[in-house]
């Protein structure tokens, strides 16, 4: 599916890349805090946690929203999809909360398995969606 | 209309399943405390505090005899032990060194915090060097913070798991030298069969062979700023120093990995090594801190630690 700039759509696109885009700027103030109090320990998964809703939320939906042909996700690609950033940005964040105490924990591996599985899900159906409307069409 | 219901309740139902995941990780991980191995009162002294004019039970041969020991508020000595607290002001910093004669390496042992081997079991270190029986103590490697990295105390494993082939460790024979070692060269088998009694994991080695060993950027997941420190070093045959550094506050900036390393050379040692630092810093002589342990900077409190370093009969 295909909309123009104007479409609900496109809207709730540009929409979500909005809240991504809230969702960095506010994992890169916790981070900055964070690291401020940290005495010097570092953990690039603490510095470096705003990355993941930039690359993975505001980039990919300004994208598709700005773009005028592009396709447009379902609901239920979105969701896997969204669903898989958030398990990647909380295992981030906790990940770097642990190494700067200087601990760990053996369930941070759920976070990344449900997060690629969740991600990669969302894209599966996203592409498997276009796909098909191609065979249609 | 039927579509947005469902989406907001599956955001509403996997927000809820990642809460309450990750608040149980967050429990897992600092506070839901797990025994795995309860140690029976003999194996770590009797429970009282060394004090002036105690006499204790013991002597270097094993065999019992009453000494005497005299103390002040800097000094402990009796027959077997000797201990001189020195408080040196360098890099901004109030340090605290422990200089510790013994007879025997028996007298240079480990204590957990109530007695037990486990995850998130923590007692302030004036405690457990109370329930040791401790004249001095500092804080240990605070194994509890992690799930791997060598674990052997007065003679016995308690974990075997390697957390690294680069993480280093400090190996206290029985004969009471010490060694630097890595973990992916030996396992812990081999270190308690070449005679190792206790395996600290933390690190990194500071001083081999009387020289630093630890570069100015070295980081090794801990800070290279200046921050509160603790660390143990040989000078000579039973000779050793047990040193705190203030820091995080006004007085005292702390000190880097680097500058202890250099502070620990000036003292003579010729094998030095990092324990856990920070807010677990605290040296405790005759049942008092002696340091000002912090963690913010603003109050001065212990910190509760899974481990300590202890001269104790």
């Amino acid at each position: 599916m295909s909309a123009s700039l104007t479409s609900p759509e496109k809207r709730r696109m540009r929409r979500t890349s909005l809240i991504y885009l809230c969702i960095t700027l506010f994992s890169g103030l916790f981070s900055a805090v964070y690291e401020h109090f940290s005495y010097g320990v570092y953990s690039n998964y603490m510095v470096y946690l705003f990355l993941l809703p930039l690359v993975g939320g505001v980039l990919p939906y300004a994208v598709l929203g700005l773009t005028p042909r592009s396709p447009v996700p379902s609901c239920a690609s979105s969701r896997l999809f969204n669903s898989g950033v958030a398990a990647l940005t909380v295992g981030s964040c906790l990940k770097g909360v642990l190494q700067i105490y200087g601990t760990s924990s053996v369930y941070l591996a759920a976070y990344w398995a449900a997060g690629i599985l969740l991600s990669v899900s969302g894209l599966a159906v996203f592409l498997l969606g276009q796909r098909r409307r191609r065979a249609d069409a | 209309m039927k579509q947005k219901r469902k989406t907001s309740l599956w955001t509403k139902l996997y927000s809820l399943a990642l809460t309450a995941f990750t608040v149980f990780v967050l429990l897992d991980t600092f506070i839901i405390p797990r025994a795995y191995v309860v140690e029976s009162d003999d194996s770590t002294g009797s429970e009282q505090s060394a004090s002036a004019a105690v006499s204790t039970e013991t002597d270097g041969g094993g065999t019992a005899s009453s000494v005497a020991s005299s103390v002040t508020e800097n000094t402990y000595t009796d027959g077997n032990i000797s201990i001189t607290i020195t408080e040196y002001r360098e890099y901004d910093t109030s340090i605290y060194v422990a200089d510790v004669t013994l007879t025997s390496p028996d007298y240079l042992k480990t204590a957990f915090a109530d007695n037990t081997y486990g995850k998130n079991v923590t007692e302030k270190t004036s405690a457990i060097a109370q329930e040791s029986g401790a004249v001095l103590a500092v804080n240990g490697d605070f194994y509890g913070a992690q799930n791997r990295g060598y674990v052997i105390r007065n003679g016995k494993i308690y974990r075997d798991t390697a957390s690294g082939s680069s993480q280093e460790d400090l190996v206290i024979y029985e004969d009471g030298t010490f060694e630097i070692v890595t973990e992916g060269s030996v396992t812990a088998g081999e270190l308690l069969e070449k005679g190792a009694v206790q395996v600290l994991s933390f690190g990194p080695g500071l001083v081999e062979n009387g020289e630093v060993s630890v570069t100015a950027d070295e980081e090794v997941d801990k800070a290279k700023t200046s921050n509160p420190r603790t660390a143990i070093g040989v000078i000579d045959e039973l000779h050793y120093v047990l040193v705190v550094s203030d820091g995080r506050t006004d007085e005292s900036t702390g000190l880097s990995l680097s500058q202890l390393a250099e502070f620990m050379q000036g003292l003579g040692v010729t094998t030095a090594y990092n324990l856990d630092g920070g807010g677990s810093s605290t040296m405790v002589f005759n049942g008092t801190v002696i340091n000002n342990p912090t963690t913010d900077g603003n109050t001065i409190k212990e910190r509760s630690v899974s481990d300590i370093v202890c001269i104790a009969y």
